[in-house]
């Protein structure tokens, strides 16, 4: 498949997800705002009569079919129009607009830092001979996967926060007040690539080209970087996307603790007081993100690897 | 001289010892857990100030809280309801994945293609965020929480069944049934199930530990078991502010979580390299 092709697939399916998405958040919206004719009319002073309210759901709309309501509802948000917060009485576009760029900062260090610590020690791990190596590493991966990353972070703050008195432990600002959350927040995402890394880089090790390239003496670190590395990239490149979404979720939690201005405070005063629409805003914005960065990864993924065209279903 | 062992080499005995400690440990845990009402020393929520904020001792072996209850009570209680809300979740989750599993697998055409797409579109969005949807629309109560526990685990799992019970689908076994002329349900459920149980199981164990570590953040960040009910999440979120003071209050919760996590992964590791031989000594 022609690579123009494979994007216009790939691209069409994120729209859809993106569509389903935004239906979702619709119909939360919908049916949480109660009857908005009997709203306006109590807001304004008036009795509800059952003539005027008539009038009212006429004039706002609400005479009309659900797909109708839906197409005007998305045509809003595409305007930057997300509705208006019941416990805040703010556009949910300014609250949650004003935090995202701290969640995406956050996911963004932390996908970065987590692939790198991953891929470097998924290699050595790889290709160490020691067999005490793999068998620590292993049992750190399944330590690290049971470590809730609240309790990470509780840890940080007391250890290298408050102990050691190196980095602060809250607040937003310089590259400083990054590293401990980057740092709770990488060490799941960090050992699922160290296992997926290690055995890429094992099943590329036993290839005709590694034993040429050892013959002919290359050093170790050579051959890794030159010849394994490009060779087991593919399934690396591809998991990023979801992983990014993972760590997107889990923001909720870290930020939560280290007091940084993302969307989890919003989000969870909202999930408290049963702020549908700012909840609604929350799932579409995460969701879009993670949705772009669904199709990024394939796109990069089909350039780097071409036989994945093959296997694009 | 070559020496000859003779048997299967696993069924030695610390091979042996090996698979069965997780299994026995966590059936253990759950135990104390599930019983807490019957051995924990104290009443979970019997404020007493004078006692407050006591390291551990032998009145009080996890010592007590910020108001003076015990921390060990409230670990057995908290457990327990962790444990159940986990397990109901874990139940409907794996009932629901498989049944859906079976559904699009056994069927295939176009039931499998429709339900293939709504499983990927649930997996490209993340699962703590469709638990957060879920909480966000059906309130903070344990109801919710087992909804949004459902919500954001079982579609991973449905995924791996279906494929499973594909490649089932052309086998000898469903053939023959075909053959026979035997209903599709009584295929389903006589024949395709009990061939995907191994891998079920082994799922389920496996998300067990997901499923705790979910409810504790939820209850970390006050989603889920609302006070003076405790479980380990809520400890924890409540011993942040006593961190210099008195550190047993985040230690305790803090390895219950963890060590039920790792032992639920144990086990679900034990129960793989049972079901698939293929998969020993990787």
């Amino acid at each position: 498949m022609s690579i123009l092709g494979y994007l216009l697939r790939r691209a069409l399916v994120a729209l859809t997800t993106l569509v389903v998405v935004s239906v979702v958040c619709f119909l939360l919206v919908n049916a949480a705002r109660g009857d908005p004719a009997l709203i306006a009319l109590e807001q304004s002073g008036e009795t509800p009569t059952p003539d005027l309210l008539a009038e009212y759901r006429w004039q706002l709309g609400l005479n009309s079919p659900l797909p109708v309501q839906y197409v005007r509802w998305i045509e809003r948000v595409v305007h930057g129009d997300l509705g208006r917060s019941i416990l805040q009485r703010r556009p949910v576009a300014t609250i949650l607009g004003e935090r995202v760029w701290p969640t995406l900062q956050l996911g963004l260090a932390t996908l970065a830092v987590s692939t790198l610590a991953g891929v470097v020690l998924g290699v050595v791990v790889a290709f160490s001979r020691a067999p005490f190596v793999d068998v620590a590493i292993r049992s750190a991966v399944v330590v690290a996967a049971a470590f809730p990353s609240f309790l990470v972070a509780i840890g940080l703050i007391m250890l290298i926060g408050e102990r050691l008195r190196l980095v602060p432990v809250a607040g937003y600002g310089s590259p400083q007040h990054l590293i401990l959350p980057v740092l709770a927040l990488s060490i799941v995402p960090a050992a699922s690539t160290l296992r997926l890394t290690r055995s890429a880089v094992r099943s590329v090790l036993a290839e005709d080209f590694v034993r040429t390239a050892r013959s002919k003496g290359l050093a170790e670190w050579t051959i890794a970087v030159r010849h394994v590395l490009p060779s087991a990239a593919a399934p690396l490149i591809a998991s990023v996307g979801v992983r990014f979404g993972q760590i997107l979720a889990g923001t909720v939690v870290i930020e939560t603790i280290f007091a940084w201005p993302g969307m989890a405070t919003a989000v969870i005063t909202a999930i408290s007081g049963r702020d549908v629409p700012v909840i609604a805003g929350y799932v579409l914005i995460t969701g879009t993100l993670v949705i772009v960065a669904n199709f990024l990864t394939d796109l990069v993924t089909r350039l780097v690897d071409p036989r994945v065209a093959a296997g694009a279903r | 001289m070559v020496k000859v062992v003779l048997g299967h080499p696993g069924s030695s005995r610390p091979r042996l010892f090996r698979r069965a400690a997780p299994i026995l440990c966590f059936v253990l845990c759950l135990t104390l857990v599930l019983a807490a009402p019957q051995i924990a020393p104290t009443d979970p929520n019997e404020v007493s100030m004078p006692r407050r904020l006591m390291a551990p001792n032998p009145s009080a072996f996890l010592g007590t809280d910020q108001l003076g209850r015990d921390v060990l009570s409230r670990i057995l209680h908290g457990g327990q309801a962790a444990m159940i809300t986990v397990l109901v979740a874990v139940a409907g989750s794996t009932a629901l994945s498989t049944s859906v599993g079976i559904l699009a697998g056994a069927r295939g055409g176009l039931v499998d293609r429709v339900l293939c797409a709504v499983l990927d579109l649930l997996l490209a969005v993340p699962g703590l965020l469709v638990a957060l949807a879920i909480l966000g629309t059906l309130g903070t109560g344990r109801l919710a929480v087992i909804v949004a526990l459902i919500g954001a685990s079982w579609a991973e799992e449905a995924r791996i069944v279906r494929s499973l019970v594909a490649t089932l689908r052309s086998s000898a076994l469903i053939e023959a049934a075909h053959a026979l002329g035997a209903p599709a349900w009584r295929i389903g459920v006589v024949h395709v199930l009990p061939a995907t149980l191994p891998t079920v199981v082994v799922l389920a164990t496996l998300n067990l530990g997901q499923a705790l570590l979910t409810v504790s953040s939820l209850s970390f960040l006050g989603l889920g078991t609302q006070p003076p009910s405790a479980d380990w999440g809520t400890m924890l979120a409540e011993s942040r502010a006593y961190l210099g003071a008195a550190p047993w209050l985040m230690v305790a919760p803090g390895a219950c979580i963890v060590g039920f996590a790792v032992l639920a992964n144990l086990v679900g590791d034990v129960l793989q390299g049972q079901a698939d031989p293929r998969q020993r000594g990787r």
